[in-house]
């Protein structure tokens, strides 16, 4: 332990935050190709840019907030959350909007009652559905780039085509997986490894891992990413039973942005509730919230606008459930 | 002035000792010793006036770099053992607690049986009653606690003893427990015995300090003073703190001497850190020996909410620091905390005189207008012209009601005097003498502007 040794822990948890997601960040670029790197850059770019720019009239507070990592860390959040086939302007677009209203209208870090990535996220979302719904075929491993749409998107549009009597539209891709990857026989084969088919569980459990590390660290709490997850899993197993056609709960646990959201998003402490009740509760909703949305609602995944659903909900779970114990036991 | 109390204390009743020997404490200078310098003798006073059942002589030094308590238990066995006389002097049969630090838990021991076996001038006929001299020899619990910061907070102990947490504003006393530093206890004994206690032990650590130890050093001597004795390499940039590694307060100047509550220097020690904004991540919750919401309750004097923070348990904060080494902001939350509750302890305090003196200030005006009326129902003006503008507001009403009284018995006389002065619609405020009407316009625009 070394107390009062200057720079403050805040950097020291956005520096494990960020090393957290580097395996999820290579495995998704081994996938979908080099495309996420430029996005990266250009949005952690202009996401530092946007802070220095704001903060400009003193320029040791503004060297400051940048040296506290947050804004990297909103800016790469967004661009793994974006297709990397989007241009790289609206990346930039998202990082830009992130950081200066989802950030600083609010007052700067730890004022921001929304997540600043999610509200950048959800920007470009609503402004461009056509580019965000695009994710490459990941079918060859390499990107010579075929359009596809995600396992989520089949999964939202499926149904609904089926009762329109459209079934010669709806792609049939059998290799879709409800189970775990076989990435550790993969790894052992002769031939390169590939991701097969569904690269998607392969990305989730990338992430996974660096997330875990990240707890292990202390850098992000755990009962926000078991809430979150255990939200996902107890939704899309009652969805499950009741809706036949329902996707099951580890396809819903290992597609979408459920992993890296529980582990980088949900985790970000401004924006969640303080108090452990509070924080099981906020967790929970958000996962419940996104299969509700992804199963019910009008968007493939809806873990961005649960999200921020539930930070506005924080301030309320806050004040209702976490009231600290007004004498200690003995 | 020394009262002379010394040699008849305890055995000629307490009723009339105590305040002698209490005075003689004060006289002495005895102050919290632990850190606090809170003025002993106020706390005897109280535990004589309210009477106390525990006394809890606190040793535990849980403050990673302190050891001057460790070295009072082992150098000034004696001293302590005559401070507990002392307080039992006063207060009767108690339970006396030593709370150590569990290393030291044997040790402690077998020093205060030394000093038992030792001291011959304990035995019955010195300066004590016999039952109190055997309530010494065998009533001294000595519990060792591990020293985790910060166990050795008088709530904790406290808790600890009576095992029951102190509500948000409740002293030991309330709950019948004197905790005293035994560093102070052994400043006591050394009252007792006649002797003026001057010198203390103070720990001298730090990265600036090659040679860490305790010495014992005249109250009053300049720091410069002790850390050149020490060996330390001045510079102008050194930063010297008063108290431990947890609880400290920076030293303003190295001419500012060595006082009763200098329980240790820590030389070198790094400043705080530059705050950076709050982002609520509920580190500092789990620390927090109290169980509150540190973080809630910055939130909540951040925009300035103080009843919020007082329903948080704002006044339950020991100001222990653990909360700042948990923040990765490096918020001074604890010492914020400790401003904020002296400032609302303060703001109680006024509203509590403000209350006071408007009670005062209604009896005045009261009193004033009876006197006022008592002067008109004698025919003189209600205020004296040289007095300036006087308070006739209720007057007219205790004149009236007044004179109705006096008309009562004997309607007809009263009626009759009316008619002499010219009779007329409303015969009381015609029969009032003229000079008052001024005064009375004057007092009524007095009364508006106030």
């Amino acid at each position: 332990v070394a107390p009062d040794n200057g720079a403050p822990a805040v950097r020291r948890i956005m520096v494990i935050v960020l090393l957290a997601l580097a395996p999820g960040i290579a495995v998704q670029v081994y996938a979908f190709g080099p495309d996420l790197l430029s996005n990266l850059v250009g949005a952690v770019l202009g996401a530092v840019a946007t802070e220095f720019v704001l903060l400009c009239s003193d320029r040791r507070a503004a060297l400051r907030a940048i040296g506290d990592g947050s804004a990297l860390v909103t800016g790469a959040l967004i661009a793994i959350a974006v297709p990397p086939a989007v241009p790289v302007t609206v990346v930039v677009l998202a990082s830009v909007f992130a950081v200066a209203v989802g950030k600083h209208a609010y007052g700067g870090i730890g004022r921001n009652p929304f997540n600043p990535a999610m509200v950048g996220y959800a920007l470009v979302l609503v402004s461009f559905p056509g580019l965000m719904a695009v994710w490459p075929s990941a079918a060859d491993g390499i990107v010579d780039v075929i359009s596809a749409a995600t396992p989520l998107d089949v999964a939202r549009h499926q149904p609904l085509m089926k009762s329109q009597g459209l079934e010669s539209l709806v792609m049939t891709n059998p290799g879709w997986s409800n189970s775990w990857p076989d990435l550790w026989s993969d790894l052992w084969s002769d031939k390169r490894p590939s991701l097969g088919q569904d690269p998607w569980p392969t990305i989730a459990l990338a992430y996974g891992a660096g997330g875990l590390w990240m707890v292990y660290r202390r850098a992000a709490d755990v009962v926000l990413v078991a809430g979150t997850l255990a939200g996902v899993a107890l939704s899309a197993g009652v969805v499950g039973v009741f809706a036949t056609d329902g996707e099951g709960m580890v396809f819903h646990l290992l597609h979408g942005a459920v992993v890296v959201g529980a582990f980088f998003v949900v985790t970000d402490p401004v924006t969640a509730p303080a108090g452990r009740m509070a924080r099981c509760v906020y967790a929970f909703l958000i996962g419940s919230l996104t299969v509700v949305i992804r199963e019910f609602g009008g968007y493939p995944d809806g873990f961005a606008f649960a999200v921020l659903l539930c930070n506005a909900a924080a301030p309320v779970l806050e004040r209702a459930l976490s009231t600290p114990s007004s004498t200690p036991s003995p | 002035v020394w009262p002379e109390a010394s040699a008849s204390f305890g055995q000629e009743g307490r009723a009339g000792d105590g305040p002698a020997m209490i005075e003689r404490v004060r006289l002495a200078g005895v102050c919290g010793h632990g850190g606090g310098g809170f003025p002993t003798w106020r706390k005897l006073e109280h535990a004589r006036i309210n009477g106390i059942q525990h006394l809890i002589i606190n040793a535990v030094e849980c403050e990673p770099d302190l050891g001057s308590d460790q070295c009072v238990l082992a150098a000034q066995t004696r001293a302590v053992r005559r401070g507990i006389a002392l307080v039992q002097g006063l207060c009767g049969a108690i339970h006396v607690h030593l709370a150590v630090n569990e290393a030291w838990r044997a040790p402690a021991n077998g020093w205060l049986s030394d000093a038992e076996g030792e001291s011959g001038q304990m035995k019955p006929g010195h300066d004590l009653p016999d039952a109190l001299d055997v309530s010494i020899a065998h009533d001294i619990s000595i519990f060792g606690v591990l020293a985790h910061y910060p166990a050795g907070d008088e709530r904790m102990l406290t808790r600890f003893v009576i095992g029951q947490a102190l509500g948000d504003s409740e002293r030991p006393t309330d709950r019948g427990c004197l905790v005293l530093n035994v560093a102070t206890v052994a400043a006591l004994g050394e009252v007792l015995d006649g002797r003026l206690p001057v010198r203390r032990l103070v720990s001298l650590r730090g990265p600036a300090v090659a040679n860490p130890q305790v010495l014992g050093v005249l109250i009053g001597t300049p720091i410069e003073v002790l850390l050149e004795y020490a060996g330390v390499v001045m510079n102008p940039a050194l930063a010297v703190h008063q108290g431990g590694f947890m609880m400290r307060a920076p030293v303003s100047s190295l001419d500012e001497p060595v006082t009763g509550a200098t329980t240790g220097l820590l030389v070198g020690a790094p400043e705080q850190a530059t705050a950076i904004p709050c982002i609520r991540c509920d580190l500092c919750e789990p620390v927090c020996p109290e169980r509150l919401a540190p973080q809630r309750l910055w939130a909540s004097l951040e925009r300035g909410d103080t009843e919020a923070a007082t329903n948080l348990g704002l006044s339950r904060c020991t100001a222990c620091r653990c909360c700042d080494l948990a923040c990765p902001s490096n918020i001074p939350l604890a010492s914020e905390f400790r401003a904020a509750r002296t400032a609302l302890v303060e703001a109680r305090s006024a509203a509590q005189a403000a209350a006071l003196a408007k009670v005062r200030f209604e009896q005045r005006e009261a009193r004033l207008v009876r006197k006022a009326a008592a002067r008109v129902l004698r025919g003189k003006p209600a205020v004296r012209p040289e007095r300036g503008a006087g308070r006739t507001a209720g007057v007219d009403a205790l004149v009236e009601k007044a004179r109705a009284k006096r008309r009562a018995p004997s309607r007809s006389g009263a009626s009759g005097t009316v008619d002499a002065r010219g009779g007329g619609p409303r015969p009381v405020d015609a029969g009032e003498p003229t000079p008052t009407k001024p005064h009375m316009s004057t007092s009524d625009h007095g009364d508006e502007s106030g």
